[in-house]
């Protein structure tokens, strides 16, 4: 693929680019779908196509173009070429741009590529799926379980007119169980997820059974009082509500838009002193890592809070060259579940991790539950992409939630509201449990445990 | 070309064994610009093509789509189609049928006039640049403009082994405006859309600058609105919010997918009165220039205007081919694929409420103390549950019928069922607006378009 990127580049600039870019992705997905307790259709989708950049050197700065292909040939890139000098050259320079990505060392990472996906065939997703609908039903209250399982292997390429030049491939093994149970007028959903880069049945079969487990435990809940109290959250629950909150307010672009709370905050206190979060593209096995960034910048172990203290946020080439500081290699394209080749490089997260700023922080679930003498523990939330990311407000409805009294759960919650701001919410996290997950988000993860926030109000 | 492809992908799904399949090939040159202010945040153009292929095999489904349009990748992907069919066949309990439809070849041309193809980004680039700065110029309090340029143009085949051979042309463009007023602290936004199947003609066509002129205006209009209070009153329902009302509350729960699912509270419901006497909703896919509009549907399928509610009673679903043979009905044109990547499913069209008899001075003059509710900003709807929720982008106090204070965040909330019942008058206007409709990770263009609309008693959340 390199070839076909180092010709488009080459071209590009005998078309009168100053600078060029090829970004190359490309995907096999493997899936099965499950209804009503049935393998409705199992799906094989191939997926590859080539973005490409230009920079057009104007009096007063460069001005950038983009266009994309699917099709995989020198005459396909030739047209993308094309729109994206056409898009230049309509555009006004851009003052700040200094340059693509420049060559620089390479960053290795471990682990994000299991060759046994490349072997599974449809019949040993579709056979594993059968006995997770097995797993699921373990009560006759559960009426419907219905869920995905997918695996992928991608590839990602990248050239351009400094020198960069790289490829490495992924794979991925996803899914997500929703299970309802009813009993009585009383109806409740149940559901659970996993993502990793490594295949493995057995955490296929943990999903499947807490998703069915959920789903009857939330049978018959119980209107709660409007009140203040201790709320834990769970890691796909902090995962949902960072990815709406925080993992925006730290992105470079944001801060420079003027779309965040920490505006200037940095070295300053933003967070409870015990809370350390780093971006961290290095982890083996978590769907986020990579070696280079979507603009081919060697990715890194970025700090961005530690115990407490903003230090970072999350740059690519062009907000760091805005901020004359170094990319901390978070390009990354993404535009509405389009192919990663459709989009222009933005920023966003590899795995965002969220930890307790010294290890004897750490205590086990049921001691964290145990100091709560009043509160509720969360799954999920439903909602978190209405919150205003710029103020860091949020309105959510806790989604498979219990009531918690004196250390221990009593009952399930009726739809109950938590309303605040992201701010206040780090600083009154006040105890981490041992249980770190890693939650997939769309090309990247947040790894974290669940979390005790001190004075949440929960309306009921 | 196409035609070609998606037939040999067809035939050969056959050959293997298959007992039906369909196979959409499709080649479309697309354009997305995002410009906020004078800065373009995103301007795309990129050419999409690729084949999707669907098979059944002894009742079950497998699909396969590829990027590539070579015969040779073609042959592989009705392969997989084929072996993902067959690995589901193992699993599956209850088996899926079909409902075949009669033999139908056609070629589908749209009126063009300024195919978009012909178009350079540079001109799309230049005309998002004017709506931004019209709606900018309307007042001082304007601080920001949004604006989102879409348009989409080629050609799409649809084979089907049972019925079609069509090759449709397809051009359809969309602008939206989502305009920043602030007035000391105070910052609101209002949001205008203009979508048609159309090519670059469309702004000639449509007084474009009033709309985005009108996205100012509602903005600047909302900075002296006020809290709302809470509680049951009479309320009006603006064309916009009560489209969304007919898509979100209503329209879901008709597709037979989702009442075979277990997933809609109009399963079972088919003859019995829903609502008051004077709603009929229609999902029509046929309204000449509907931004839900398409001859045939994704399984080929010619699609129809679906009348859903008549005069109160629920009278039909949207099906596919699947829901139909299922619910021992017929197939009516209501399968939709984002893209040949997906398989189609059960999807709305064009989805609206027929008009009434009543001016807004009438519907308004009965009415003491109530909300007029105009537009969505978004909101919550459960198919299963039967209960909704929208957040209205702009309200007003009624008094003594007439419109009084400007409100800030107003829902509108309530059971489907029970509102259908509540509307008591409906208006003799009719407005459509446009957007993207969401399911199962796929979205597709559709219409919603209805009268003014009363509901009595109806819950209205505020902040007091």
């Amino acid at each position: 693929m390199i070839d076909l990127l180092e010709y488009a580049v080459k071209r590009a600039e005998k078309e009168g680019a100053s600078q060029a870019e090829a970004f190359y992705y490309g995907e096999n997905n493997l899936r099965t779908t499950l209804e009503k307790k049935q393998v409705k259709v199992s799906e094989k989708k191939y997926d590859a196509g080539i973005g490409i950049r230009v920079a057009q050197k104007k009096t007063d700065g460069f001005s950038i173009g983009f266009g994309y292909v699917n099709n995989l040939t020198k005459e396909a890139a030739a047209q993308a070429i094309q729109q994206a000098l056409k898009v230049a050259s309509f555009k006004k320079p851009d003052k700040y741009f200094k340059s693509f990505q420049e060559r620089s060392s390479e960053s290795t990472v471990q682990k994000i590529y299991d060759k046994a996906i490349t072997k599974i065939k449809p019949e040993t997703l579709v056979d594993l799926t059968n006995d997770l609908i097995k797993t699921a039903s373990i009560d006759k209250r559960i009426t419907i379980i219905s869920g995905v399982v997918s695996v992928s292997t991608g590839s990602v390429a990248i050239s351009n007119s400094l020198g960069v030049s790289g490829e490495f491939s992924v794979s991925s093994y996803r899914m997500i169980a929703y299970v309802v149970a009813k009993e009585a007028g009383s109806v409740a959903v149940g559901w659970d997820n996993y993502s990793n880069c490594f295949y493995n049945e057995d955490k296929a079969y943990t999903v499947f059974k807490n998703a069915a487990n959920n789903s009857l435990k939330q049978l018959h809940p119980k209107a709660i009082k409007t009140e203040k109290m201790d709320l834990l959250i769970q890691p796909q629950a902090l995962a949902q509500l960072l990815a709406s909150t925080l993992i925006f307010e730290v992105r470079a672009d944001s801060i420079q838009k003027r779309q965040s709370p920490f505006v200037s905050k940095l070295n300053q206190t933003i967070a409870s002193s015990n809370l350390s979060v780093t971006d961290d593209a290095h982890v083996p096995q978590a769907t986020g890592s990579r070696p280079f960034d979507d603009e081919g910048c060697p990715t890194q172990v970025t700090k961005i809070i530690e115990k407490g203290i903003l230090k970072s946020f999350l740059y690519n080439s062009y907000t760091a060259d805005k901020d004359k500081v170094k990319s901390t290699g978070n390009s990354i394209r993404s535009f509405g579940g389009k192919p990663r080749y459709c989009a222009e490089p933005l920023i966003g997260p590899t795995n965002f991790r969220v930890f307790a700023g010294s290890k004897d922080a750490q205590d086990s679930l049921e001691q964290v539950m145990s100091e709560i003498k009043n509160g509720a523990i969360t799954k999920g939330v439903i909602g978190a992409h209405t919150a205003n990311a710029a103020s860091g407000e949020f309105s959510v409805v806790p989604d498979v939630a219990f009531k918690v009294e004196k250390g221990e759960i009593t009952y399930p919650i009726k739809q109950a509201m938590v309303g605040g701001n992201i701010q206040d919410f780090l600083k009154n996290i006040s105890m981490f449990a041992d249980d770190t997950t890693q939650v997939g988000l769309e090309y990247s993860t947040v790894i974290a445990p669940t979390v005790l926030v001190k004075n949440v109000t929960v309306s009921g | 070309m196409l035609l070609d492809m998606a037939e040999r992908a067809v035939r050969q799904a056959i050959n293997l064994g298959a007992e039906y399949a369909d196979a959409r090939a499709e080649q479309l040159h697309s354009t997305f610009i995002r410009l906020t202010n004078e800065r373009f945040e995103q301007a795309i153009s990129g050419v999409d093509q690729g084949l999707g292929i669907r098979i059944l095999y002894k009742g079950a489904w497998g699909f396969s789509s590829t990027t590539s349009l070579k015969l040779k990748e073609i042959k592989v992907a009705a392969e997989d189609a084929f072996k993902t069919a067959k690995a589901t066949s193992k699993a599956v309990k209850e088996k899926t049928i079909v409902h075949h439809m009669k033999p139908i070849k056609d070629r589908v041309r749209v009126k063009v006039r300024q195919p978009l193809t012909q178009i350079g980004i540079d001109k799309k680039m230049e005309l998002a640049l004017h709506f931004s700065e019209v709606a900018r110029n309307f007042s001082l309090k304007i601080i920001s403009a949004d604006l989102i340029y879409e348009d989409e143009a080629g050609q799409r085949a649809t084979v089907s082994s049972d019925s079609a051979f069509i090759l449709t042309d397809t051009s359809r463009v969309y602008v939206g405006i989502n305009a920043v007023a602030k007035e000391g602290e105070k910052i609101t936004s209002c949001r205008e859309r203009v979508g048609r199947p159309a090519g670059f003609e469309l702004f000639e066509q449509v007084n474009s600058d009033e709309v985005m002129e009108l996205a100012a205006k509602r903005a600047v209009g909302l900075l002296k609105a006020k809290p709302a209070p809470s509680g049951r009153f009479t309320v009006i329902a603006d064309p916009k919010l009560a489209g969304v009302f007919a898509h979100e509350a209503v329209g879901h729960c008709c597709e037979a997918d989702a009442v075979i699912a277990g997933e809609s509270i109009l399963e079972g419901k088919l003859e019995n009165k829903l609502g008051s006497e004077i709603v009929s909703i229609f999902d029509d896919s046929t309204v000449d220039g509907g931004w839900g509009s398409e001859r045939y549907d994704d399984e080929g399928v010619p699609t129809k205007k679906r009348l859903l509610i008549e005069k109160g009673v629920l009278k039909g679903y949207i099906h596919n081919k699947e829901s139909a043979a299922k619910l021992g009905m017929k197939p009516n044109g209501g399968a939709r694929a984002q893209s040949f990547s997906y398989r189609p499913i059960v999807r709305m069209s064009n989805t609206y409420i027929t008009p009434g008899d009543y001016s807004l001075e009438e519907l308004l003059e009965d009415i003491d103390k109530g909300f007029y509710l105009k537009a969505s900003r978004g909101g919550a709807v459960d198919p299963a549950k039967g209960t909704f929720q929208f957040n209205a982008e702009e309200a007003h106090l009624i008094e003594e019928g007439k419109l009084a204070t400007p409100l800030l965040d107003v829902s509108l909330s309530g059971l489907t069922l029970e509102t259908l019942h509540s509307i008591d008058a409906i208006g003799k206007d009719f407005e459509s607006d446009v957007g993207f409709c969401g399911k199962e990770e796929q979205s597709v263009p559709v219409g919603d378009a209805s009268p003014h609309i009363r509901i009595q008693n109806a819950l209205v959340g505020g902040r007091v």
